[in-house]
C-alpha cells in the first residue's frame, strides 16, 4: 500500500513502529468504507482543494472528514464537561431537576479552544 | 402582318384545345374571345395546371433586352467577356427572326440595321447574316420558314463552349434582370458545352441534327471569331505587364498606408461565465492558444483556445467530457474546442475534416485541460513562460508555483515573500521572473532556485504590477504609493523613480521598441513615459493642443491592462468596466513649431456586457496582444461581489 511505503521511507529509526502504524491505518481505511462521516464528501473535498490538496481517492477524503468530525466532537465534549462542572457548582432553585439541556456558550467554549491552541476573542458588541 | 398574327394565335389555341380534348369555340371568334377562352382554361383547378407563358414580345422590349445584354457583356471582366461574345451572335439572329415573325419586317429591319455591324468583322457571321436577311425579306411567313437557312437555324442548336464560371455568371444575369425573350431563345436555340479548359473563346460550331442540305454544310464554322474578340485579347495581353500608371498607383497606395492611422487589431473576447468561485485573474499565452484563470478557491484552470500551433506536448492529452475526477465540470463560452489531432502528421486538412465531421457536436466539448491545485489561497496572477511549456502562478499564500503544462504537475514552489503576492511576469529574453507583493518589495527569481535572486525594496506601499523591459535589463514596478520605479535587474539598483500618477498604479507596459513605458492607474489615467529622459510624454484623454478640443476619451475606471502593438504605434488600454480603447501614439507638431506627442483615440469598444442585463455584468480582467496580431480580452460574467 502507498501509505505503508511512505511510512517506511521516512527513516530507519522507529521503523517497526511506523510499519505497524501504517498497517493499522490501512486496515482502518478499509473499515472506513462502511462508515459515512457527518461532514459530506463534497464539503471536505472543497476545503481540501482550496488548500491545495488534490486527490482522486475518496477514502482519503473520508479520512480527513472523520478527523475533522472527531476534532469538533472533542471540543464539544470538553465544553460540555465545563458546563456540567459549572452547573454542579451553582445548584440553585432555578434549575429544574436534572438539567437535560445544556447551552453551549462562549464562556465554556473559550477556555476549551485555548487548550486546543485556538484563541478566540469575541467583541462585546457588534459594530 | 396583323392578320398573320391573329391567324397564328388562333392556330395555337385550337391546337391546345384539341390536345386537351376540349370543345373548340366557334371559328371566327374575335381574338379577345379566344384570349379570354385561353385564360379561362389556364386558371383551372390544380390537377389541370398547365404552364403557359405568353411572352408578349413587344419589339421595343426585345430591343431593350438585347441592348442591355450587350452593354453588360462589354462591362464584364476579361475571361468571361470573350466567351460570352460567342453567345451574342446566335441570340441576335434568333431575336431578329422572332421579330420578323412577330412584329413585322419594319421593326425587324430596324433592329437588324441597328445591331448587325458588330458582326460584320467576322466573315462567317457576315455570310450568315446576308443569307438570313435575304431569306427574311420574303413576303409570307410560310415562304420564310421554308427557306433552307432559316430551317437550319430553327432546327438545330447553336453550340457554344463556355467555362462553368462564365455560364453561371451569364445565367445569373439573365435571371436577375428581366429577359424573358432572351431566356427563351437561349434555352431553345443555344446549346452550351461546359468546358473549363479555358478554350472558351474558340470557335462556335453550328450543329445540325441532320446534315442533309448543302447549304447547311456551308454554315459549319470552325474558325475562331478572332475579330470579335480582338479587342479583348489585346486587353488581356496588357494585363500581363504592369503599365507605368499602375505601378505608380501601387506606390501611392503604399505611401498612403504608411502615413495613415494604424488599424486597431481585432479583439477576441473570452467571457468566463458562472465564475462563482471567484475568478481573480486571467492570462492568455502569447500564441493565443491557452487561457489560464486563477480562482479564489486556490485553483488554476487551464483551457485550450485553438488548435495547437506548436503541438507542444498536448498530443497525448485526451479530452473527457463531463465530470472528471469527481469535481463538476462547467463548460465555458471560451471553449473554442477544436478537435485535437493525435497523429504526428498534424496535417491541417485532417483537422479541418474532423471539425467538419463533428460539426455541432464539438461545440459542447469542454476545452479545459487541467485544474491545477496546490495553492493554499486565492491565485492572484498567472504568467506563461515564453514557450508556453510552463505556467507560473502566485497567490495570497505568499508563494509562487511553477507548473508543467504537459503533465499538469507542480514542478516547484518558491518561497520568499512574506505577504500576498499580487503580480508575476517573465522576462522576454533571460530566464528571470519578477513578482510584486504586499510586503512592498519586488523580487527577481530564476526558475532554478526556490529563493529569490534579488529583493528590490524601495516602495513604501504594496507593489501592484511589474513589467520587464524588452531587453530584459530593466524592471518596472508600479505601486500603491503612486510611483513607478525602474530597477536594473543585474544590480538591483533603482534607475528611476517616475512620479506623476494621482492614484495607485495598476498596469504597466513597455513598448516593443524599448523606448516608452505606458502606465495606468486606478483613476483611469494612462501615461506614456519617455525612458531616456524619464518624463511624461503624453497622457490619454488630455486636451488635444493642436485642435483645442477637449474630448473626454478617458477611462473612468481602474485600468486593468495595457498593451502595445508590435510596431509601438498603437496603445491599447482596457479598464475594468470593459472599455477597450486603442490609441494612436505619434509625434505631432504643435502650432508654434515645436513637436509634441499625442495619443489620439482610434477605436473604442466596450466588451463584457453582463448576461443579466448589464447588472452584475462583466468585469474585464486581462487584455493582451497575441503574436498573430489580434487582441484577446478576458471578462468574467456573473461574478457575485
Amino acid at each position: 500500500m502507498d501509505q505503508s511505503g511512505q511510512q517506511q521511507g521516512v527513516g530507519a529509526a522507529g521503523n517497526q513502529v511506523s510499519r505497524s502504524a501504517g498497517l493499522a491505518l490501512t486496515d482502518f481505511l478499509m473499515q472506513l468504507e462502511e462508515y459515512n462521516p457527518t461532514i459530506p464528501d463534497a464539503v471536505t473535498a472543497y476545503y481540501l482543494n482550496s488548500s491545495g490538496f488534490d486527490t482522486a481517492d475518496g477514502r482519503l477524503v473520508r479520512l480527513i472528514s472523520l478527523a475533522a468530525q472527531k476534532f469538533v466532537s472533542d471540543i464539544a465534549n470538553d465544553a460540555l464537561q465545563h458546563c456540567k462542572m459549572r452547573g454542579a457548582q451553582q445548584s440553585s432553585s432555578k434549575i429544574k431537576g436534572k438539567d437535560k439541556r445544556f447551552t453551549l456558550t462562549m464562556e465554556d467554549l473559550t477556555p476549551v479552544l485555548a487548550e486546543y491552541g485556538i484563541t478566540v476573542k469575541k467583541p462585546h458588541y457588534y459594530i | 402582318m396583323k392578320k398573320l398574327r391573329t391567324d397564328k394565335i388562333m392556330a395555337t389555341v385550337n391546337e391546345y384545345l384539341k390536345k386537351r380534348n376540349l370543345e373548340t369555340p366557334a371559328p371566327g371568334g374575335t381574338a379577345s374571345e379566344c384570349h379570354a377562352g385561353v385564360v379561362g382554361l389556364v386558371s383551372p383547378s390544380t390537377p389541370n395546371t398547365f404552364t403557359f407563358s405568353t411572352t408578349s414580345t413587344h419589339h421595343s422590349q426585345i430591343d431593350l433586352q438585347y441592348v442591355r445584354l450587350k452593354s453588360w457583356m462589354m462591362d464584364a471582366s476579361e475571361p468571361c467577356r470573350s466567351e460570352l461574345s460567342q453567345v451574342l451572335f446566335p441570340l441576335f439572329i434568333h431575336l431578329y427572326l422572332e421579330l420578323v415573325a412577330g412584329t413585322g419586317r419594319q421593326t425587324a429591319r430596324k433592329f437588324f440595321g441597328k445591331h448587325y455591324q458588330v458582326f460584320l468583322v467576322n466573315r462567317d457571321y457576315e455570310s450568315i447574316l446576308s443569307q438570313v436577311l435575304t431569306a427574311a425579306n420574303v413576303s409570307s411567313s410560310v415562304d420564310m420558314s421554308s427557306s433552307p437557312i432559316i430551317q437550319n437555324l430553327k432546327s438545330g442548336k447553336y453550340l457554344v463552349r463556355l467555362s462553368e464560371v462564365t455560364l453561371n455568371y451569364f445565367l445569373r444575369y439573365l435571371k436577375a434582370t428581366e429577359n424573358p425573350t432572351l431566356l427563351q431563345i437561349f434555352n431553345t436555340y443555344i446549346e452550351v458545352e461546359v468546358d473549363d479548359s479555358g478554350a472558351g473563346s474558340s470557335g462556335a460550331i453550328f450543329r445540325t441534327p441532320d446534315n442533309h442540305s448543302g447549304a447547311s454544310n456551308g454554315l459549319v464554322n470552325g474558325h475562331t471569331p478572332e475579330s470579335m474578340t480582338s479587342e479583348t485579347l489585346a486587353a488581356s495581353a496588357d494585363g500581363m505587364d504592369c503599365t507605368q500608371e499602375e505601378l505608380q498607383k501601387v506606390k501611392d497606395a503604399i505611401a498612403r498606408l504608411k502615413s495613415a492611422q494604424p488599424v486597431p487589431p481585432s479583439l477576441c473576447v473570452y467571457s468566463v461565465s458562472n465564475a462563482y468561485n471567484g475568478l481573480s485573474c486571467a492570462c492568455v499565452n502569447s500564441d493565443g492558444s491557452l487561457l489560464s484563470c486563477g480562482f479564489e478557491d486556490s485553483v488554476v484552470k487551464l483551457w485550450k483556445l485553438t488548435a495547437p500551433v506548436h503541438n507542444v506536448g498536448f498530443r497525448q492529452k485526451t479530452f473527457t467530457v463531463g465530470p472528471r475526477g469527481g469535481t463538476s465540470h462547467t463548460l465555458l463560452a471560451c471553449d473554442a474546442s477544436r478537435i485535437e489531432d493525435d497523429g504526428d502528421g498534424a496535417a491541417e486538412e485532417e483537422e479541418a475534416v474532423a471539425e467538419a465531421r463533428n460539426g455541432a457536436r464539438r461545440r459542447n466539448r469542454g476545452g479545459e485541460l487541467f485544474a491545477l491545485r496546490g495553492h493554499q489561497g486565492p491565485v492572484m496572477d498567472t504568467c506563461f513562460t515564453h514557450d508556453s511549456s510552463h505556467l507560473l502562478s502566485v497567490s495570497e499564500d505568499t508563494t509562487m508555483r511553477l507548473w508543467n503544462l504537459e503533465s499538469g504537475q507542480a514542478v516547484a514552489l518558491y518561497r520568499g515573500h512574506t505577504y500576498p503576492v499580487w503580480c508575476v511576469t517573465a522576462s522576454p529574453l533571460t530566464m528571470h521572473v519578477a513578482t510584486g507583493s504586499y510586503d512592498t518589495t519586488a523580487r527577481i527569481w530564476a526558475t532554478d532556485y526556490t529563493y529569490p535572486l534579488r529583493t528590490l525594496a524601495g516602495h513604501t506601499q504594496s507593489v501592484d504590477c511589474v513589467a520587464f523591459h524588452s531587453n530584459g535589463t530593466y524592471l518596472a514596478t508600479g505601486s500603491c504609493d503612486r510611483t513607478v520605479r525602474l530597477w536594473q535587474v543585474m544590480d538591483g539598483d533603482v534607475a528611476r523613480v517616475l512620479v506623476h500618477h494621482k492614484a495607485p498604479v495598476s498596469a504597466l507596459a513597455f513598448s516593443p521598441n524599448g523606448k516608452y513605458l505606458a502606465s495606468g492607474s486606478e483613476d483611469g489615467a494612462v501615461l506614456v513615459w519617455d525612458l531616456a529622459a524619464g518624463r511624461v510624454l503624453t497622457d490619454l484623454g488630455g486636451t488635444d493642443s493642436s485642435t483645442g478640443s477637449t474630448e473626454t476619451s478617458e477611462h473612468l475606471d481602474p485600468i486593468a491592462s495595457l498593451c502595445w502593438s508590435a510596431d509601438s504605434a498603437l496603445l491599447v488600454s482596457a479598464s475594468t468596466d470593459g472599455c477597450v480603447r486603442s490609441s494612436h501614439f505619434r509625434q505631432t507638431t504643435i502650432s508654434d513649431g515645436s513637436s509634441g506627442w499625442e495619443l489620439s483615440e482610434v477605436r473604442q469598444v466596450v466588451c463584457g456586457a453582463g448576461t443579466n442585463g448589464g447588472v452584475g455584468g462583466g468585469q474585464l480582467l486581462h487584455t493582451s496582444l497575441t503574436c498573430h496580431n489580434y487582441l484577446t480580452a478576458v471578462t468574467a460574467l456573473d461574478v457575485e461581489r
